[in-house]
């Protein structure tokens, strides 16, 4: 039975949504001519637009259902992913690696490997993130169906179908800037339809001292059972944390993953674009807010006798899902045309997130791909159509590959391990290749192919027990989410080290070659005379200070 | 163009209209009771909403950001 169910003014919340969406699609169609309108929004975002889009990109719905569900398992911990887990990262790459992405007028991050590096690097990177966002957006499409029939009871094939089709006209319509629209919208939609699920469970439970003070000790703290991996949910230590986490996993998805980076590639100038992931790290830093609160909210509910609040079990396993917390606190404290806007946001993230991955694959697939291997004379204008066909082709891929994967659950487990076979290693190559002119061609493809060949075997390895993960972790009971945080650090070291070596008995590209690309041949942007408000490092380190005091406080 | 921030402020203004008018009907005909419903949530969030539309709709007008 469906935990919520909508009444005639949620509905027309629901369905104002979609004419929405679409009539943006349709108004952008006729500022989207040339390829850098369709593909980088026609380089004019500000960096408030391009920092909302950047951190709209990465927050899909799952990431707040899946959170607040984690947080009822981790407590706290979860906050990791967003202080330690995101802020380094994101002001690390406002600050020391966009002047290169951006200087260099690139479309993509494959667009920068093949100007630092040669064709062989960027085509596996392209290959690779192509693949990896053609199934993550299946994924995606697969969980929100199952997530939308669970909670409000709707046909699978239905909102599969209704919400890929609305993705793919309006991002055929408008590109790269329609998604960077609907991913504004959606930020607004998140914070003012859910963020008052957070105030009202608060509410109801006495204030934010009373949330803490009924949740168990080890819940409640950030740092303080990091000592000993068995006296936190996560089975981790400080150094796993740092590490794995703050460190590769962090720097590897927030610093290289082109869905994101997209979006500070839009801006309108080179300051705009470094402020863009500054400016969303304030807002990244806000979700446990929303998240975190929320979680704690409900794992306090589930324990209180007489609170009638029991979450809904899993549509295969039948034990509670943790994941359906949210909605059920929706429907606990929304009355109806609330819970229509509550229930948009959900979708808008929904959405958004696909968008995101759909628009980041068709700009790889056309510049990456097509253009190297299929036509590399291919106009301007060609290359515009080839961006909506493709659009359109990805949105059918996605939905065959949520069916593939409604039918055989256990690929999921595959599919989302990808996401550290690419990106961790990927950073080591992004961060030699940008700060050591003497990194080669060479080095850099063989470094990344040993980091992503080894993730993989370290992968099979766990899952078929080849080998204990102790030798992985350090830690005799690590969780899964322990193993991925070291297997990301292992991947990334194995890259390092294989890259530095071969490139120290190959042949680098010459200082004219790397100019704009490599530290030492770039001018610094940080001579700009601006005054103080407008500087990146000046938001960059108040982000930095607001983060440490989080830290701190929650210790 | 229109800038992003119009497009936004014309989606929370509407919404939270809506929102604020369902808040005032569910007073006078109470259909659904939710938990902490006495502090009717639709009618205060409805009516930030409204406010923080109007505020973007101004923002939108005044073609800084685009």
């Amino acid at each position: 039975m469906a935990a919520i169910h909508l009444t005639m003014v949620d509905w027309l919340i629901v369905l104002l949504y979609f004419v929405f969406i679409i009539g943006i699609g349709l108004y952008l169609r006729k500022f989207t001519v040339t390829g850098e309108d369709f593909f980088l929004a026609g380089r004019r975002s500000s960096s408030w637009m391009a920092g909302l889009a950047f951190l709209s990109a990465n927050l899909g719905a799952l990431e707040i259902l899946g959170w607040t569900g984690g947080t009822m398992k981790y407590g706290m911990f979860v906050s990791h992913f967003y202080w330690i887990g995101a802020i380094p990262a994101m002001l690390f790459l406002g600050l020391y690696m966009m002047p290169f992405y951006y200087s260099s007028k690139i479309h993509s991050v494959p667009g920068y490997l093949k100007l630092r590096f040669d064709e062989r690097s960027r085509l596996l990177n392209a290959f690779s993130f192509a693949v990896m966002t053609l199934l993550m957006s299946g994924i995606n499409l697969y969980l929100m169906a199952l997530v939308l029939r669970t909670i409000l009871g709707w046909d699978w094939h239905l909102s599969m179908w209704v919400s890929a089709l609305s993705i793919g006209v309006y991002i055929a319509l408008g590109g790269l800037l329609s998604a960077i629209f609907t991913e504004i919208v959606q930020f607004f939609l998140i914070w003012f339809g859910l963020f008052l699920v957070a105030i009202l469970g608060t509410i109801e439970m006495g204030g934010l001292g009373q949330v803490f003070a009924q949740i168990p000790p080890e819940m409640a703290r950030l740092w303080a059972t990091t000592g000993d991996p068995s006296q936190n949910a996560m089975g981790v230590t400080w150094l796993g944390i740092v590490v794995g986490l703050g460190f590769v996993l962090s720097f590897g998805y927030w610093t290289t993953d082109f869905l994101v980076v997209q979006r500070a590639f839009s801006s309108k100038n080179l300051r705009a674009a470094r402020l863009a992931p500054i400016t969303a790290s304030f807002f990244k830093m806000a979700l446990p807010f929303i998240i975190v609160v929320s979680g704690l909210v409900a794992w306090r509910l589930t324990q209180m006798a007489g609170s009638d609040f029991h979450l809904l079990p899993h549509p295969s396993t039948g034990e509670p899902w943790n994941d359906t917390a949210f909605p059920l606190l929706i429907a606990r404290y929304y009355p109806p045309g609330l819970v229509g806007l509550g229930i948009t946001a959900l979708l808008a993230g929904f959405m958004a997130g696909q968008a995101g991955n759909i628009s980041a694959f068709n700009t790889v697939w056309t510049y990456d791909i097509y253009r190297v291997i299929i036509k590399k004379d291919a106009t301007d204008k060609h290359l515009v159509l080839i961006g909506r066909v493709t659009t359109i082709i990805a949105i059918v891929l996605s939905v065959l590959t949520a069916y593939v994967a409604m039918q055989f659950n256990t690929i999921m487990d595959y599919i989302q391990a990808i996401f550290s076979w690419v990106n961790a290693p990927l950073f080591a190559t992004m961060l030699l290749g940008m700060f050591w002119k003497r990194c080669t061609s060479t080095g850099a493809f063989y470094g990344l192919l040993a980091g992503m060949g080894s993730s993989f075997l370290m992968f099979l390895g766990l899952k078929f027990a080849w080998f204990s993960s102790y030798w992985l972790t350090f830690s005799q009971n690590a969780s899964d989410m322990s193993n991925n945080l070291w297997r990301a650090w292992w991947a990334w070291l194995i890259c390092f080290v294989v890259t530095i070596l071969i490139s120290l008995v190959t042949k680098p590209k010459s200082d004219k070659e790397l100019e704009g690309l490599v530290k030492g041949l770039t001018p610094n942007p940080d001579l700009e005379k601006v005054s103080l408000i407008k500087r990146p490092t000046f938001w960059a380190a108040i982000s930095l200070v607001v983060a440490i005091a989080l830290n701190i406080y929650f210790w | 163009m229109l800038s992003v921030w119009s497009w936004v402020g014309i989606i929370l203004t509407v919404y939270g209209l809506i929102v604020t008018g369902a808040g005032i009907y569910y007073i006078a005909n109470p259909e659904t009771i939710t938990v902490l419903h006495r502090l009717n949530p639709s009618l205060w969030w409805g009516a930030i909403t409204v406010v923080a539309g109007v505020l973007l709709l101004l923002a939108g007008r005044s073609g800084k950001e685009e």
